[in-house]
């Protein structure tokens, strides 16, 4: 059976974007220091707050770029000022490699998104065209991120897997946006800002208590 | 039935407010009294239905209370349930006396330390649950009440809770409970899907009828019987589902083991004879399989009973011997129904259900009176017991008739079921074919049953209460409190007058509550019911000869009446320092019988080996591990604990790990759910 995903019938700016979102999930799996994840992970969160912009909705202009900015201030300056932050406070220390190893971090990722493209074309085709479009690289960034939770050893690196899943599942919403619903994308991402404060939270105190966030050690707390 | 529903609130307000009513007596007088009113106001429409019958009117009273979040409040009771129930009411209210006796002496032992509270209500909804799923008419409240129940006693066991015994006896309850239950769950789960979703039991009886091959496509109803003969055989204690029991039984308070052992096992029953009537016309090799299971019970169960040296554990093993037996005659009714001799197959199952009756009265009494003696010598070991007839002669003379019922001895209440059984055999087994020959089996396994109850309860009350003191304790001990000889002669009573009224005992059972059993309902003609009369003149015979004992006891006294009487040491062969040590243990006694059917106890002798010529310390025991214990329950359940081990290692604690069984499971699911649409 022909497939022809229509995520070329979308704007080339879109296109682009997704795009880069995706280089930048393998970047992600590929990162060895935490700062550069942090870097990566705001990058990802600005590409991703540009796509209101670019998708044509049917809001009032000025909403867009209020939307925007929002997006943009949250997801790529404020969670990654607090990430780094919480790095800073953070003793230093060498880089531990995932369970996985980076090269397998990275091929897990890239099976990641075929099967996500595998899902997507084997789907029932639903409604709207846009949803399709959109759903492998929505799920491959979910997949991503689970991925990150699942191979890394340091917590914070943990959490940045939340947040891009956060992103996946943002982009996953943006096809049910009609009208006034952006609310939808607005409470995933409260949602997510409450958990990463949390989480960051959580982690600084965790340091404090038992001077490790790595989790093969925390796990000696359990009884 | 509105008695019967406020027989059911009494017990539970009754255990309400025994709670609220703190850890103290208090507590007790007042679940006591409860569940003595209970047990009154239940005795009143098990008695009518009874009666309804007899006179000939309309006797299957229904109530129905609406609907539960499953099935419906249905209750319904019948002459089958009304015989079921009387037993639970009486007992219900005899231990309840004695309960409070002997609790009172549990808190005055440690003021404060165990809440008295807590065990009445347990106890009394542990009698609810009994009364509630013996007139439950749809399945979801039977198994509900089943439930209640079940788990009602794990509390109780557990009164004692700092011997580790206790402990492990209350988890044993608790696993064999549930499994028992979980059978349960199946067979009435296919039972439902038979009658189309239905729970209710008059929708199962009308299923049967109209399921024709239906039932094959669910396995059939072979296999609901077989999960009915698990579930109810472990609670009846059933070979080889019998392993709770001699755990469970010596642990808890008496009052609970006799309830227990006197009205709690008789639920299984109950319900593989009410289930009886759900499964269509019986099989053969049902009938093959319960005289199986009940010759294997009778016969390893007494002569485990044997060999034990608890008397509780004993009663344990006595009491799987008698739900041997009720199940031999169980499956012998079902044999002759297959054959088509419907009169021989009430007769079986009459006397079954005769000898589960006077089974519940004896095995109460006998429990009360182990009780009574543990409670006052501290032990209920034979090895450190005797001479307790002269330091408590009304628990003596009450253990005494108790294990004469129960030994069958003419004409006490044990006999009369037992005869019963044998006449049925006898007749069947007179039809002359080859299939009588079973039958000749049957009564040759009984016979030998009843042999070694002979010597297991000869065994119990001679060394126990007979002979010299084997310990200080023993010697020490004194009469009991009213409150705990109540009950016991109240049994003794009960015991009595069933003895003498088993002829038309038998006759009530046979013309009125086996023919509630759907299946054998066909004709029965009163010919049949020769062997009531033969019951009759034996009573007779030995009611007479009874009288004449009597009268020679009472000629002795007269005789003896002004003349000195001395007492004297036994003649002692003229050995010097005779001790209590020198007296048959109880290893001893039944080493001839344990020696004799070694091939089926397998026990172990542990005997010193003796190289000088002058005597030195030594010691010599005999061992008689439960070999279905040990030989299959422990491995399997090893093994179960082994796989359960292993699945600890899916839990380790790292959160990496648990998010990645999810996402397998959701790469998985979203794999087949999508994946398999084109």
């Amino acid at each position: 059976m022909p497939v022809s995903l229509p995520l070329f019938s979308l704007s080339p700016w879109v296109q682009a974007i997704l795009g880069l979102i995706l280089i930048l999930n393998l970047g992600l799996l590929a990162a060895e220091r935490q700062q550069i994840c942090i870097r990566l992970l705001a990058l990802q969160g600005a590409a991703i707050s540009f796509l209101p912009l670019v998708m044509e909705w049917d809001v009032a202009a000025w909403t867009l770029f209020a939307l925007t900015l929002a997006f943009l201030f949250i997801k790529g300056i404020a969670l990654p000022h607090m990430l780094r932050r919480a790095h800073r406070s953070l003793p230093a220390s060498a880089p531990v490699p995932p369970y996985l190893g980076y090269t397998r971090s990275i091929l897990a990722g890239l099976l990641g998104f075929a099967f996500a493209l595998w899902l997507a074309v084997s789907m029932p085709t639903p409604a709207n065209p846009l949803f399709l479009a959109l759903f492998a690289p929505a799920f491959g960034t979910i997949l991503t991120g689970l991925l990150l939770i699942v191979t890394r050893r340091k917590a914070l690196t943990q959490i940045m897997g939340y947040l891009v899943m956060e992103n996946g599942i943002f982009l996953l919403g943006i096809p049910l946006v009609r009208g006034d619903t952006y609310w939808l994308e607005l409470t995933v991402m409260l949602d997510i800002w409450v958990g990463i404060f949390v989480m960051v939270l959580a982690v600084y105190h965790l340091n404090r208590a038992v001077h490790t966030t790595d989790v093969d050690r925390i796990n000696s707390l359990r009884d | 039935m509105v008695f019967l529903l406020c027989s059911l609130f009494l017990f539970a307000g009754g255990g309400l407010c025994a709670v609220l009513a703190g850890r103290g007596k208090r507590a007790s007088i007042i679940g006591a009294v409860f569940a003595l009113l209970a047990s009154l106001a239940g005795l009143i429409p098990a008695v009518r239905a009874i009666a309804a019958r007899i006179l000939a009117q309309p006797a299957v009273f229904y109530l129905d209370l609406g609907a539960l979040p499953i099935g419906r409040a249905l209750f319904r009771l019948d002459a089958l349930s009304a015989f079921f129930l009387v037993p639970i009411f009486l007992l219900a209210g005899l231990c309840a006396i004695y309960g409070v006796g002997y609790l009172a002496r549990v808190h005055d032992s440690d003021p404060g330390r165990r809440h008295l509270g807590v065990q009445w209500l347990f106890f009394n909804l542990l009698a609810a649950g009994l009364v509630l799923m013996i007139v439950a008419a749809d399945a979801f409240l039977f198994l509900l009440a089943w439930e209640i129940m079940s788990l009602a006693p794990f509390f109780l066991i557990s009164l004692h809770d700092e011997e580790l015994k206790v402990r492990t006896a209350s988890w044993i309850y608790l696993v064999a409970a549930h499994l028992g239950a979980l059978c349960l769950l199946a067979l009435f789960a296919l039972l439902a899907a038979r009658s189309g979703g239905s729970l209710a039991f008059a929708d199962f009886e009308t299923a049967k009828i109209m399921a024709g091959d239906l039932g094959g496509a669910l396995g059939g109803t072979g296999v609901m019987f077989v999960l009915a003969v698990l579930g109810f055989g472990a609670k009846a204690g059933l070979m080889p589902l019998h392993v709770w029991m001699p755990e469970t039984y010596p642990a808890p308070p008496s009052h609970v083991a006799a309830f227990m052992a006197g009205a709690m096992v008789n639920a299984g029953v109950y319900g593989l004879f009410r289930c009886l009537e759900f499964f269509g016309p019986p099989e053969l090799w049902w009938a093959y399989l319960l005289i199986v299971l009940g010759a294997f019970s009778a016969l390893l169960g007494i002569l485990l009973a044997l060999i034990q040296n608890d008397i509780k554990r004993s009663l344990a093993y006595s009491s799987v011997e008698n739900m041997g037996i009720v199940h031999l005659a169980a499956g012998f009714g079902l044999y002759a129904a297959v054959a088509g001799s419907h009169g021989l197959s009430i007769l079986c199952f009459a006397a079954g259900l005769l000898h589960l009756f006077n089974h519940s009265l004896y095995k109460a009494l006998l429990f009360l009176s182990a009780g009574s003696v543990r409670s006052r010598t501290g032990t209920a070991e034979l090895s450190r017991l005797g001479g307790l007839q002269k330091r408590m002669p009304v628990v003596g003379c009450c253990f005494a008739l108790g294990a004469a019922s129960i030994t069958a001895l003419p004409p006490f209440n044990g006999f009369a079921g037992e005869f019963f059984l044998y006449v049925s055999l006898a007749t069947g087994g007179s039809q002359g074919d080859f299939a009588g020959l079973i039958y000749w089996v049957g009564l040759a396994v009984l016979a030998a049953v009843g042999g070694f109850t002979l010597l297991c309860f000869t065994r119990l009350y001679g060394l126990a209460f007979l002979g010299e003191p084997r310990s200080e304790a023993a010697r020490q001990s004194g009469p009991v409190s009213f409150l705990e000889r109540l009950p016991q002669l109240a049994l003794c009573l009960l015991c009595l007058a069933a003895a003498f009224a088993a002829p038309w005992l038998a006759s009530v059972i046979t013309s009125f509550v086996v023919p509630e059993l759907g299946f054998s309902a066909q004709v029965f003609r009163p010919a049949d019911i020769a062997p009531v009369q033969l019951l009759t003149s034996v009573n007779s015979v030995f009611l007479v000869f009874l009288l004449l004992l009597g009268g020679l006891v009472l000629l002795r006294s007269l005789l003896l009446r002004g003349r000195p009487v001395k007492n004297s040491p036994t003649w002692d062969c003229g050995y010097a320092v005779p001790s209590a040590r020198m007296q048959y243990s109880g290893g001893s006694f039944s080493q001839p019988a344990s020696h004799f059917m070694r091939a089926l106890l397998g026990g172990q002798a542990h005997l010193p080996e003796i190289r000088d010529y002058f005597p030195a310390g030594a010691r010599a025991y005999l061992s008689f591990p439960d070999r279905i214990k040990e030989g299959f329950f422990r491995p399997l359940f090893l093994i179960c604990l082994g796989v359960a081990n292993w699945c600890k290692r899916l839990q380790h604690g790292r959160v990496n790990g648990y998010i990645l069984y999810m996402l397998l499971v959701l790469v998985a699911l979203l794999a087949w759910k999508v994946g398999g649409h084109d």
